[in-house]
């Protein structure tokens, strides 16, 4: 019994987003009668592409910075893919480049942010527009959908009833809570997050542990994109351009602290199948996209303004002891 | 409880003195306590009007709070201040300087990105109509304002352009903007040269003879002597003596300041030689701190006495990586490291526990455990991963080492008193097996019994254990319970170096003042 109120004490937010998914699910069923389980599990390859980017994003959240030009490293992610198809290489070879590549594009945010010493919003707005023009650069303006098949089966193909980019996604998802619970880079991340200077007095390598963030996050930048070109067939250089609303507010609705410090990958990855509940059943009952986007966005104030305003309460009912 | 006068009272009234023999500015029976911590206690004294009065004592003997009471910054827990016999309270330092008493920093407080014009009247522009500012107006009076003050500087400048000698005038110009009747100057000559002091001390004179009175707060006894009229000592937080300059000797003055009752004592017998573990050469930190030499060796305690920005935090800063140090050599066991970053010198067995504890010393988030194992991380991983039982027994060895009490590994280091939150900043380290240990300030803002522990531990983990350990302190009841020997900074260079038992406290506060090092020669 106390161990069912320490998990409920502990793990509260996590539960609220699980009774949110519940409700979400039931909303959906009385709203449509196209709701079944194929449905369900099909519908999850809208958010597995954010939803792979948020899981990069989350580690460079709980750093304290923040990532906003990871939707444009897709874009040059699905455009080199879409060269190498042309040029004949096989698959692995191929992929191995985009993920160099993308991990560089990332490794020169961290760059950026540590040794320049700029701050992380500001350098990934530029370079949301320059890896977005590179993107275009590389691709051209049209697009490229002739893929070798063997391109586009990890983003098309089923594994069992579940489509295989979702089980790719819960795979990433347990390497990437692994590295943050179990690892000494886990450690010195909530380190860095929760207090840089005290890190830094501790031996903690800030710099390096940033970069290896932004890095990771390139990564997992990669990995979508090689998803996308399966579930789309095509490529273009303005590929996933505007989805990193979603994505940051998939970290933050998570429980993630803006500021850094505080965070978990269970948190991100609830608050996806929530928000893409919400978002299979604004599909099926056709709520536009533009009022979709307004949804996410007022979803991402409030899950910023939301907890805030709680602690905030409870403060001041602490005090007058 | 005092009536709340207020910010109201006409501000920009007529100058009058008040009634004969009533005193400008009386404090009576100001007290004020953080928690335990008794910052003041029960002190009272008067400044009379044009009056130079120097406000003197040792780092922490409550000179900064009592300025913070004066100027509203800080409420005191009990007493009262009174301006022209008038009891005030002000909520903040906006409505003491509406009533004439403004304060001047050592560090300015300014807007660097604003003109000079625009610092020197923010908050209270001339205006064309409400909210439009007169420009040409508030450049004409700063030029007037700065004239008076003697200094030539464009208005129009920006203030980030300017020395920081220069931003001091700024400073004190921004006071005069308003009909100031009190001004308090916080060691207003640290960053002045020779004769910037001089153009202050004229200024001040003059300011003086217009009646205004001046708390002049300073460490220099040679100033202290060319300007005060009366002389305010503190110590420990409460009024030690109020006399007129005349009538106080410099060697009065210091033994007014320091002597107080012995409650630390001395226990440790000097260490037998060992290795030289630690040593220092020639280095210097830019604007800091200027050819440093030492060293310390194995099982030996050294201590830095020396006033507050006399360059010691700057030169432990150095030496672990944190700062970049412009000369100089340090090697560890005689081995030289150039000191690049503390992750770097760690290696190297170098520990440092910085003053700020919760700022810098520990992620007050974090468990106690993860605090105490985050330096030894690469110890208990194997290929990276963390190995939880190793993690855990760390933890809860080095909590019983330490008698750190907590409610377990799991507690949060915000949850703990000042004294454990230091235990687990040490611990951190210890569990790295370190051969050279720093300590800044470690018994900073803490109860006289956790204090006497951590003495108690430092001793063992140099007599004992062998470290080579070094101790800034500005308790000078510390260093003289902990050395084995002291090394005095006065203004960025080793002015003295004593053996533990041969320092006292006189002799090393003779040492630490700058103007007094120059007449005991």
């Amino acid at each position: 019994m106390s161990q069912v109120r320490e998990l409920v004490r502990r793990r509260a937010y996590e539960l609220l987003l699980v009774v949110l998914i519940a409700a979400a699910l039931v909303w959906s069923a009385n709203v449509t009668s196209y709701l079944s389980v194929p449905q369900l599990f099909d519908s999850t390859r809208s958010f597995v592409v954010p939803g792979l980017l948020a899981l990069g994003l989350l580690v460079v959240v709980l750093q304290g910075e923040i990532d906003i030009s990871l939707a444009s490293t897709i874009g040059v992610g699905t455009v080199v893919l879409a060269r190498l198809s042309a040029a004949g290489l096989a698959l692995p070879l191929a992929f191995i480049v985009v993920l160099a590549v993308c991990a560089l594009l990332g490794a020169i945010n961290g760059v950026l942010v540590t040794v320049a010493g700029l701050p992380s919003l500001a350098v990934t707005l530029g370079t949301m527009g320059a890896y977005r023009g590179l993107a275009y650069l590389i691709g051209g303006d049209t697009g490229y959908s002739a893929f070798d098949p063997t391109y586009s089966s990890l983003g098309s193909q089923y594994a069992g009833i579940a489509p295989a980019s979702l089980v790719l996604f819960l795979i990433v998802a347990v390497i990437v809570a692994f590295l943050l619970q179990r690892t000494v880079f886990g450690r010195q991340t909530y380190a860095v997050g929760s207090n840089p200077i005290a890190s830094r007095v501790g031996g903690v390598p800030v710099n390096g542990v940033k970069i290896a963030a932004f890095t990771l996050a390139g990564l997992t930048a990669a990995l979508a994109a090689l998803v996308w070109i399966g579930q789309y067939g095509s490529a273009r250089a303005d590929n996933a351009d505007g989805s990193i609303l979603f994505v940051v507010t998939a970290v933050v609705l998570g429980g993630a602290d803006i500021a850094g410090g505080r965070g978990t990958v269970l948190g991100t990855v609830l608050s996806l199948f929530l928000l893409g509940t919400l978002t299979n059943g604004m599909n099926l009952i056709n709520v536009g996209g533009p009022t979709q986007t307004l949804v996410l966005g007022i979803l991402l104030v409030a899950s910023i303004g939301i907890p805030r305003a709680a602690r905030l309460l409870l403060q001041r009912r602490a005090r007058p002891a | 409880m005092v009536a709340r006068e207020g910010p109201e009272a006409p501000a920009t009234a007529v100058r009058h003195h008040g009634r004969v023999g009533t005193p400008l500015l009386e404090l009576v029976g100001v007290t004020k306590h953080y928690g335990a911590v008794r910052a003041l206690t029960d002190v009272s004294f008067a400044i009379g009007p044009g009056e130079i009065h120097a406000l003197v004592g040792e780092n922490g003997a409550g000179k900064s709070t009592l300025v913070g009471v004066i100027t509203g910054l800080v409420e005191p827990t009990a007493g009262t201040v009174l301006l022209d016999g008038e009891p005030q309270t002000y909520r903040n330092p906006r409505a003491a300087r509406a009533a004439g008493v403004v304060a001047v920093y050592q560090d300015p407080r300014l807007f660097p990105h604003l003109d000079i014009a625009e610092n020197v009247f923010a908050g209270i522009y001339p205006r064309h109509a409400p909210g439009v500012i007169n420009r040409a107006e508030m450049h004409k009076h700063a030029a007037a304002l700065l004239a008076r003050l003697g200094v030539d500087l464009d208005t129009r400048a920006p203030l980030s352009s300017l020395s920081v000698a220069e931003a001091q005038f700024v400073e004190i110009a921004r006071a005069l903007a308003t009909d100031t009747r009190l001004l308090i100057l916080d060691e207003p000559t640290a960053a002045l040269t020779a004769e910037d002091t001089e153009r202050l001390f004229r200024l001040v004179r003059g300011l003086r003879e217009a009646g205004t009175s001046i708390i002049w707060i300073s460490h220099r006894m040679e100033e202290i002597r060319a300007l005060a009229d009366t002389i305010t000592v503190l110590r420990d937080g409460k009024h030690v003596r109020t006399a007129p300059a005349v009538a106080l000797t410099e060697a009065q003055m210091v033994q007014l300041m320091v002597g107080r009752d012995v409650t630390l004592t001395r226990t440790a017998p000097p260490a037998a030689g060992g290795q030289d573990v630690l040593t220092v050469s020639g280095l210097s930190g830019k604007g800091a701190f200027e050819d440093i030499s030492f060293c310390v060796r194995a099982g030996e305690i050294v201590t830095m006495a020396g006033l507050l920005g006399s360059g010691r935090t700057e030169i432990a800063e150095t030496i672990f990586g944190l700062r970049k140090a412009s000369a100089g050599t340090v090697s560890v066991s005689g081995v030289p490291v150039e000191p690049r970053s503390p992750r770097r010198m760690q290696r190297h067995g170098v520990a440092f526990l910085p003053e700020n504890r919760d700022r810098e010393g520990l992620i007050t988030a974090f468990s106690v455990a993860r605090n105490i194992t985050l330096p030894s991380s690469r110890a208990l991983s194997r290929l990276a991963v963390m190995k939880p039982r190793l993690e855990q027994s760390m933890a809860i060895d080095q909590i019983e080492r330490l008698e750190i009490k907590t409610a377990g590994g799991n507690a949060l280091v915000s949850s703990l008193s000042g004294g454990n939150r230091q235990k687990v900043a040490i611990a951190r380290w210890l569990a790295t097996h370190p051969k050279v240990l720093i300590l800044d300030e470690p018994t900073h803002g803490i109860d006289v019994g956790t204090k006497v522990h951590i003495h108690e531990l430092i001793r063992q983990l140099a007599h004992d254990e062998g470290l080579a350990v070094l101790v800034i302190s500005s308790d000078l009841l510390e260093v003289l319970a902990l050395s084995d020997r002291v090394l005095v900074l006065c203004e960025g260079r080793i002015a003295a170096e004593f053996a533990g038992d041969e320092a006292t406290q006189e002799s090393i506060m003779t040492a630490a003042m700058p103007q007094a090092t120059a007449v005991a020669q």
